[in-house]
This record gives C-alpha cells, sequence and structure tokens, in this order.
C-alpha cells in the first residue's frame, strides 16, 4: 500500500531528522554519552559524536523526500539494530544510562530518554517500518518517482 | 556448481551498495566541513578534554575540602 508507505517514511523520517539535529547541536552531550556506554574505543568516541547524527540526519531527510529511500531505509534498519544491541547490552551489565536518542530535545520536551526496554521496543519498531519501506514497491509523493517521471 | 544470482538481481544489488556508499560518503563529507566550519565543531575534542580536567580539578577540590 503506497499510503502506509508514506505515513512509514513520514514518521520514521521525521523521527530521525528530529534527533540527528538535535545531537548534532549539542555533541559534546553525545560524546558524554558514547563514553557511557562503554562499547567504543576512546580514540574513535569524537569521530563516532561527529559523524553518527549526520547520518542520522541524512538518512532522514532522504527517506522523508523519497530520495534513495529504499536504500536509506535499509542502512537505517542497520543502524537502529546496532543502537538496540548498544541498549541491550547496558541493559544486561546493568548500567544505568541515559541513551542519548534525541540530546537535548529530551530535556527540552521533558521525555524520558533512558536506555531501558521501552527504548528497545521503539527501536524494534522503527525497524519493522524500515523493512515496511524498503519492501513497498511503490510510494507516493517521493522524488525518486517525481526524477523517473520526468526522464520518461 | 557455483548458484549466480540473476543478472537484474546482481545489478540491483551492485546499485544499493554503490548508493550506501554514496551516503556514507556525503554524511562523512558534510559532518567534516561543519566541523571545521561551526564553533562548536573543530573543539570538541578540546572541549571535552577541559571538561574531563575541570571534573578531575573539581573532585580534587572536593577531596582536599573533605580531608579539611
Amino acid at each position: 500500500m503506497p499510503i502506509l508507505s508514506l505515513i512509514c517514511r513520514i514518521i520514521v523520517g521525521s523521527i530521525f531528522l528530529i534527533s540527528g539535529l538535535a545531537k548534532i547541536s549539542d555533541p559534546v552531550r553525545f560524546i558524554f554519552t558514547l563514553r557511557e556506554f562503554r562499547l567504543f574505543p576512546e580514540a574513535i568516541v569524537p569521530f563516532t559524536a561527529v559523524f553518527l547524527p549526520w547520518l542520522e540526519f541524512i538518512l532522514g531527510l532522504f527517506i522523508l523526500l523519497g530520495l534513495l529511500h529504499r536504500t536509506a531505509s535499509l542502512m537505517l534498519a542497520f543502524l537502529n539494530t546496532m543502537f538496540t544491541l548498544a541498549i541491550l547490552s547496558v541493559i544486561i551489565r546493568g548500567i544505568d544510562v541515559d541513551c542519548g536518542c534525541f540530546g537535548m530535545l529530551a530535556d527540552m520536551l521533558k521525555i524520558s530518554d533512558m536506555a531501558d526496554m521501552k527504548a528497545v521496543i521503539r527501536n524494534l519498531l522503527f525497524i519493522v517500518m524500515c523493512f515496511y519501506i524498503f519492501r513497498a514497491r511503490d510510494s507516493i509523493l517521493s522524488m525518486e518517482k517525481y526524477f523517473k517521471q520526468k526522464q520518461i | 556448481m557455483i548458484h549466480r544470482a540473476p543478472y537484474t538481481c546482481r545489478k540491483k544489488m551492485k546499485k544499493t551498495i554503490i548508493e550506501i556508499f554514496l551516503i556514507l560518503a556525503l554524511s562523512l563529507i558534510i559532518s567534516l566541513i561543519y566541523n571545521t566550519a561551526s564553533p562548536t565543531g573543530i573543539k570538541i575534542i578540546k572541549k571535552t578534554q577541559k571538561a574531563d580536567t575541570e571534573i578531575k580539578s573539581l573532585n580534587f577540590n572536593a577531596d582536599i575540602i573533605i580531608n579539611l
């Protein structure tokens, strides 16, 4: 169903666009969050904190605009799987940590941003949505479709 | 006998891999440009190191106060 694909694209795209922007605006906070996870070597933490929010932002933007959205959704599903595994490892190790999913936006909107089972379920939902976007052959209001029509 | 995927499937896979590298390269370039251009960007490492030093000195000061 193209309309369902569009709804999934709007939800996933806008959420990752906003969360990427929130992390881009406060990279130092994201560095501290990554350190608290104790998963990355110290040498690559600053690079990851700089690169990851931009990747999220661009993937969100591409999905929202419908530009290379199938590949972007596949990449976002992989990224979400990695996030889920990271959160699960933190839960198993018993580390009480902020998940850093929405950066400073969580403070502004006063929403819970902890690395708990709620975050895992939310991520799993995003993964399902990403796979739906990837599987859907046709999607309305996409730039890719517009460019194809223009070529013909 | 080696089974090979059909031509169209291989072509699609190749296209997807190229697109993945394109997106990764784009985000890498933008993040590097942003970090060299923005006032908050390039100083990330220095800032965190400074913050670490400040936290350490605060702890040190707290220890001194406790000992007193």
